[in-house]
């Protein structure tokens, strides 16, 4: 297999070491002060207000099933949308029949109450 | 063999690592939800191989394939996490080696 | 989109329509809705869906451009899941799984059914996937449908967790077979390995042994049966009985619809490594079931080894192979059903029903009762002239003709064994005396849907065997159907 193709990734590799090595063995030098500044979380300039450890609710992992399901189901619409002028009618049948079992799934969801924050 | 750059052999073996690496976890870790992670680890590297193949044989078939069982793996994970949630709320402590109420 | 051919499929879009509409009765505030609209729904579309089966009964058909085929073998195995359906959703009737969350019940089991089907007729890789997870994900719901239950809880996480993982392989197993042959066709996959030229293909064989080992998952086949008792035993009881008739009977159509209908030319790979995991089944399942105390996990090691019995007619790689499991699966269900319907009986009355003592002098006190459950363990063990007997006659002739005496052996040996808990669970129960007093504790009146349901499956299992030869036509011509071009 000829190897010169991949020297670029090469050349990438051994800078992203000489960069970061450099960094980390510049800080040793200097040694190291530490203020009260110093070790606040960065928050992008903005002062931090809570810990940001915090316990997420179970009931937030409801939400984000329910979140993954419908968000994965754009995974069959895209395709759907890709080939809609060549398919026609065909694929348009495929598509509503699609898209109303999502939405009876939906109803099914909110009357079950499972959208409620408890 | 159809297109340049990466050849069918850097797919298996990548897709093998994240296959045996799923499995591993899957033997190894306890918690529940990181085995859920790593059946989704095993789904995947199986993906990275249809997705290889497909390329090799220049057809969309195991494109296809794929994108059912990406949406597959997430009714499944969905399920898993409905019924770690479920468990949680009946206090059973998240360690599936706990789950002594049936035997074997 | 070349031939779309929808009606070929209309069984599939039945039954997964009605699941869908099923679920959704379930939801309304009227009780009665509730209570009856998703049953008499999802037994409208099992119906339908069977006149639709009969319809549509003869040589083959494809939907879809071929993703979907409608031959004798998958209309003969749709409709074994559609009456297994119909009989869970009797035998249901009372059940607090299904009095509780009756829309998610029915609908749940008719979109298992739904996947059922979908194996049973795949065309291609895709579709038998699809299927299998599409019952598999219901199935997982399905056991921890009784949520105040730890037990039905745990039962379905354990069996997702095993249930994936076993998908997983097999989804491996799939994607190597794909890329050894660049379709996903079935048909086209047989072609490019047919002749000799791929044996022993590193690829293939992995593959194969990948799909050996997924399809083990799913059919509770030994070494892959770990996760069976515990499931059957925490799922709700009406829901074991699906599992271990339906499912069982899925992941066998899916062995036989990749290795006999797709692989007959590479019969020299695989058939050995099907006839380990019989052998390992059978010993397994037959000689753990003798130390069980509940009757649920006994009929579970039973399953375990039944899976063995059937993967021998797999093993003989004969269309008799083939006719023989399709022949026993159906009289599979029928036993089976019938054997876990005294227990759905028995658990309403008392708590632990389940448990060997509490049958103990119950077939004295309902003694109806206990002539469909003898009926049910002779047949299950293969005691002659019964249609148990018959099924395995079928299976180990095969293996004789397909020069694998050695399994027919072993079947036979193990029959011999389960002898002894299929008896001991009938000493209990005609013989024994209860713990305390003369008569069984709580006798309750049976609801007609549980009577009616039990009754069938009773009368089946007679049925199957006064009129063995027609159904053994059928069988065959399904057999047959799987290598026909």
């Amino acid at each position: 297999m000829d190897l010169s193709q991949w020297i670029g990734i090469l050349v990438f590799f051994l800078m992203g070491i000489a960069v970061a090595g450099g960094l980390l063995s510049l800080s040793m030098v200097g040694g190291r002060k530490s203020t009260p500044v110093k070790d606040a979380p960065f928050e992008s300039g903005i002062l931090t207000a809570t810990p940001a450890r915090q316990r997420f609710s179970i009931d937030y992992y409801l939400t984000a099933m329910l979140f993954i399901v419908f968000d994965i189901e754009l995974a069959f619409l895209y395709p759907i949308a890709l080939n809609l002028r060549d398919d026609g009618l065909f694929a348009l049948v495929i598509l509503v029949v699609f898209v109303f079992t999502i939405v009876e799934a939906l109803g099914y969801v909110w009357k079950k109450g499972a959208l409620e924050w408890r | 063999m159809s297109g340049s750059g990466v050849p069918l052999l850097a797919y298996l073996l990548v897709s093998g690592a994240m296959f045996l690496i799923g499995l591993l976890g899957v033997m190894i870790r306890r918690n529940p939800l990181m085995v859920l992670l790593a059946v989704e680890l095993m789904l995947n590297g199986a993906n990275v191989t249809l997705v290889g193949f497909s390329r090799f044989w220049d057809t969309t078939d195991g494109q296809t394939f794929a994108l059912v069982v990406m949406v597959v793996a997430a009714a499944e994970v969905v399920i898993g996490l409905g019924l770690v949630v479920a468990v949680y709320r009946q206090r059973l402590r998240l360690n599936i080696d706990e789950m002594t109420r049936l035997r074997g | 989109m070349t031939h779309l051919n929808v009606v070929a499929a209309t069984p599939q879009i039945i039954v997964a329509a009605a699941g869908v509409l099923a679920m959704s009765m379930g939801l309304f505030n009227r009780y009665e809705i509730r209570r009856y609209g998703p049953s008499a729904i999802s037994l409208a579309g099992i119906v339908a869906a069977f006149v639709m089966i009969v319809l549509l009964w003869g040589d083959r058909e494809e939907a879809f451009g071929g993703g979907i085929r409608s031959d004798r073998f998958s209309l003969l195995l749709s409709a074994i899941f559609l009456v297994s359906a119909a009989l869970v959703i009797g035998l249901a009737w009372r059940e607090s799984a299904a009095v509780d969350r009756r829309g998610e019940f029915a609908g749940l089991v008719m979109v298992a059914v739904a996947g059922m089907m979908l194996v049973a007729s795949a065309g291609d890789l895709i579709v038998l996937f699809l299927g299998i997870e599409t019952l598999s994900v219901a199935l997982y719901v399905l056991c921890a449908l009784e949520v105040w239950r730890e037990r039905s809880l745990e039962s379905g996480l354990k069996y997702l967790i095993t249930g994936a993982v076993g998908s997983s392989i097999l989804l491996y197993g799939f994607a190597l077979l794909f890329g050894a042959t660049g379709t996903v066709d079935l048909a086209e996959i047989g072609e490019q390995l047919g002749g000799t030229s791929f044996a022993g293909e590193p690829l293939v064989i992995a593959a194969m042994a990948l799909i050996v080992v997924g399809l083990g998952f799913k059919a509770s086949a030994v070494p892959f049966h770990m996760w069976t008792p515990d499931v059957y035993e925490g799922a709700p009881t009406s829901i074991t009985a699906f599992m271990s008739t339906a499912t069982k009977a899925a992941a066998l159509a899916a062995f036989l619809r990749i290795f006999q209908g797709v692989l007959p030319d590479l019969a020299g790979d695989w058939r050995v490594a099907i006839a380990v995991l019989a052998v390992a089944s059978i010993v397994v399942g037959n000689v753990a079931a003798l130390a069980q105390d509940s009757l649920k996990r006994m009929l579970a090691y039973s399953s375990i080894a039944h899976a063995g019995y059937l993967l021998i007619g797999v093993a003989a790689g004969s269309v008799q192979g083939a006719e023989a499991v399709i022949y026993y699966l159906i009289v599979y269900l029928a036993m089976t059903m019938t054997a876990f319907a005294v227990v759905i009986i028995r658990e309403r009355e008392v708590e632990n029903g389940e448990m060997l003592e509490a049958f103990a002098g119950y077939a004295r006190a309902r003694p109806v009762l206990g002539v469909a459950a003898t009926l049910a363990m002779l047949s299950l063990a293969g005691f002659p002239p019964l249609a148990g007997f018959i099924g395995k006659f079928l299976l180990f002739s095969a293996a004789v003709e397909a020069n694998m005496t050695w399994l027919a052996i072993v079947g036979a040996l193990g029959s011999v064994v389960s002898l002894g808990y299929y008896l001991r669970i009938l000493g209990v129960m005609w013989l024994g005396t209860p713990a305390d007093g003369e008569r069984p504790a709580r006798l309750l009146a049976v609801p007609a849907p549980v009577m009616m349901a039990t009754g069938t499956a009773a009368i089946a299992i007679i049925g199957l065997a006064l009129f063995a030869d027609p159904m053994i036509d059928i069988s065959r011509g399904a057999a047959e159907a799987l290598l026909a071009p």
